[in-house]
């Protein structure tokens, strides 16, 4: 069973997470949890590095919700980077694609 | 009839009812297809084990409950099957008994001979990984001979007793006769025996005072098991008519089946009036062979992304709509979207789903267990998706066409010809419905929210209906050339329609932002071209997506192709014209 992997780096103002591995309903909380903290603890850009992310169910999406609405409080959107073309495409088609910055 | 307050549990001696000097030990692991239920009865004569299953840990636990009863009082140990499956029979040869302990083995005729020739069919053995064993231990006790008359009754023990079988037809009303076999247990106990075939020729119920042990047969109409080898139709619903007389009219109180849990007769019965419904439709059920098997899982794969990907675009708009209404400041509307549908339960159910897949794929579990799987995770979601608070909760069909791909799948598994049964309409027709319901949705849900300015709560449902009309489609710069003949084609309008929407939002997915529409018709064809001067990956769609649409139309004459060049991209389909069928 594959797991979620989930790295964090600081450069300059900005955290940057880099998540390996599937998200869906039994991973999706190893990325909530330090992506949350992250937005908490950091006054500055939040990204998160998707280009190792083989899979995103709803539960993601979920996680990054939390993250945008967190973010949106003090006027900064999440920002999704290297999204995979199939993650990106369901991003944009759920509406996603409005609230939170995704680059492929 | 019965009384349905009769509980029995598994794992511990209880006793039976109906038969007040017998216990029942049933032991019934969780729901699956390799090993199914086993239950152990305590008489003063015998004790009785019923499908031993096909599982070494389960084999050992019914060794213990043996070796313990036999340590109170020793008495031989029959074993019985209700079928030949592989998963009720394999370890009917693995018991460890205390030395001189004598086992006599008993099975319908039609299962031994199976046994017995090592026959992977009959015994679906060809189901599992790994050409498991076939049972090769004797069997002393068959059941049903057809030449009854030139084989002993009675099988003689060592210690000189007899276990006689008695065979006694019962008449029905009807004019029907149930098959009936019976032996003593001691006390003026009896096992009684019925020949209950259609799930396998050699299936068998079995009665110990009001309790019965049904074996495969409430399952038998199941997709993905209805058409195993030895299925047969005509015997199923006769077996079904037969034991449901015999619930009706002979005290039962409960009734245990081959995998899961014992319910009340009363609601065994109920399920075979649906069950009977449900098989009379199945004639012409193709066999469930290995070949149609691993066609199938191919199938199940495919579903599993275009149900995944739609149900998770389904979810992602909920939650931009409750990421709307909290700017807004309508925390509580949110909340309220939100608990509108069980999304962590259906992301869950998905999950699961795809890791036991990922399991086949490293060989851990057989095709057969991912189809079965598929059946049950699409009968799930089909009663998820049909309650009618979800059915309000989002427009543009996303819920409809979900669902119509579940029942396609167990359409599909249950060897039904879905695809004959469609209404066709032109495809002029279709995509221009299509493009009017995409660019119209916008303007009609403008006037709802003016309309509803008066009053906050329709308001609110009028927001919401608007924000969830995030249909990309809305913003995408179509052009429609549609053919000037005839443009009937062999596919059913809201198959067409699901296709064409998928094509396009996917297309605007991976961000086209301009896609030309054009139909013709030429040599007996109708060709729908969806291009655009924009580069796009197919890759974006999932390929297992793009096999699945492929798969459909080839199914009806048609194909799909995914053209791509320096100058644009486009998809190209194509089906048979209706007249030149």
């Amino acid at each position: 069973m594959e797991d979620l992997k989930v790295t964090l780096e600081h450069l300059e103002s900005t955290v940057v997470l880099r998540a390996v591995g599937p998200v869906d309903s039994t991973t999706a909380a190893s990325l909530q949890e330090p992506l949350l903290r992250a937005v908490e603890s950091s006054s500055g850009a939040v990204q998160l590095d998707l280009a190792q992310v083989s899979y995103l169910s709803s539960a993601g999406m979920r996680v990054f919700l939390l993250a945008a609405k967190a973010l949106q409080k003090r006027g900064e959107r999440l920002r999704l980077l290297n999204v995979p073309q199939q993650i990106h495409s369901l991003l944009n088609l759920a509406g996603f694609t409005s609230f939170i910055d995704v680059n492929s | 009839m019965g009384d349905s307050s009769i509980k029995i549990e598994a794992n511990i001696w209880q006793r039976v009812p109906g038969a007040d000097s017998v216990e029942i030990f049933p032991i019934i692991p969780k729901t699956n297809c390799i090993s199914s239920n086993c239950f152990i009865f305590s008489a003063r004569d015998a004790l009785v084990v019923v499908d031993p299953g096909a599982n070494r840990e389960q084999t050992r636990q019914i060794s213990r409950v043996l070796t313990d009863a036999l340590a109170l009082a020793r008495r031989p140990v029959l074993v019985f099957l209700t079928h030949c499956h592989q998963d009720h029979s394999q370890e009917a040869g693995g018991l460890e008994l205390p030395t001189g302990i004598e086992i006599k083995r008993f099975a319908h005729q039609a299962g031994v001979e199976a046994m017995k020739n090592r026959d992977p069919n009959l015994t679906v053995a060809y189901l599992y990984l790994g050409n498991p064993g076939i049972c090769a231990a004797p069997f002393e006790g068959i059941l049903f001979r057809s030449s009854p008359e030139s084989e002993p009754s009675a099988l003689e023990l060592e210690d000189g007793r007899r276990i006689e079988l008695h065979t006694e037809p019962i008449a029905m009303p009807d004019g029907a006769t149930l098959q009936r076999q019976w032996l003593l247990l001691g006390d003026g106990n009896r096992l009684e025996i019925y020949h209950t075939p259609g799930h396998s020729p050699c299936s068998i119920s079995l009665r110990v005072g009001s309790l019965l042990i049904l074996g495969d047969l409430p399952f038998a109409a199941n997709p993905g098991v209805c058409g195993l080898n030895g299925w047969n139709h005509a015997d199923l619903l006769q077996s079904l008519h037969k034991v449901n007389w015999l619930l009706e009219t002979s005290e039962m109180a409960v009734c245990c089946p081959g995998h899961g849990y014992c319910i009340s007769a009363q609601s065994m019965r109920e399920k075979f009036r649906m069950m009977e419904a449900e098989a009379s439709d199945l004639t012409d059920v193709p066999l469930l062979d290995a070949e149609r098997i691993s066609a199938l899982k191919i199938y199940v794969d495919e579903l599993l992304e275009e149900t995944t990907a739609l149900l998770t675009i389904f979810s992602g708009r909920l939650y931009t709509i409750s990421y709307y209404l909290s700017l807004l400041e309508e925390e509580s509307a949110a909340g309220r979207i939100l608990a509108a549908l069980d999304i962590d339960r259906i992301d869950g159910i998905l999950s699961d789903f795809r890791r036991i897949a990922e399991a086949f794929n490293t060989s851990a579990v057989p095709e057969w267990t991912v189809v079965l799987k598929g059946v049950q995770v699409a009968r799930s979601l089909r009663l998820i998706l049909a309650a009618e608070h979800v059915q309000q909760i989002l427009n543009f069909h996303l819920v409809d066409r979900a669902q119509r791909r579940l029942l396609d799948f167990l359409s599909l598994v249950h060897g039904l010809q879905f695809l004959r049964t469609e209404q066709p309409k032109a495809a002029n027709e279709v995509i221009a419905e299509l493009l009017k319901r995409a660019k119209g949705a916008q303007s009609a849900q403008s006037n709802d929210l003016m309309e509803a300015l008066d009053d906050d709560q329709a308001f609110l449902q009028a927001l919401t209906r608007r924000l969830d009309t995030h249909s990309r489609l809305r913003n995408i710069d179509f052009e429609f050339t549609p053919a000037p003949q005839e443009t009937n084609a062999n596919i059913g309008a809201e198959r067409l329609d699901d296709l064409l929407i998928n094509l396009l939002e996917g297309m605007a997915g991976v961000g086209v932002k301009r896609i030309n529409i054009a139909t013709r018709v030429a040599s007996g064809q109708v060709e729908i071209r969806l291009s655009s001067r924009e580069r796009m990956d197919p890759a974006a769609f999932g390929k297992r997506r793009l096999d699945l649409y492929n798969r459909t139309l080839g199914w009806l004459g048609g194909s799909l192709e995914c053209n791509q060049d320096s100058g644009g991209a486009e998809f190209v389909m194509r089906l048979p014209a209706l007249q030149s069928i």
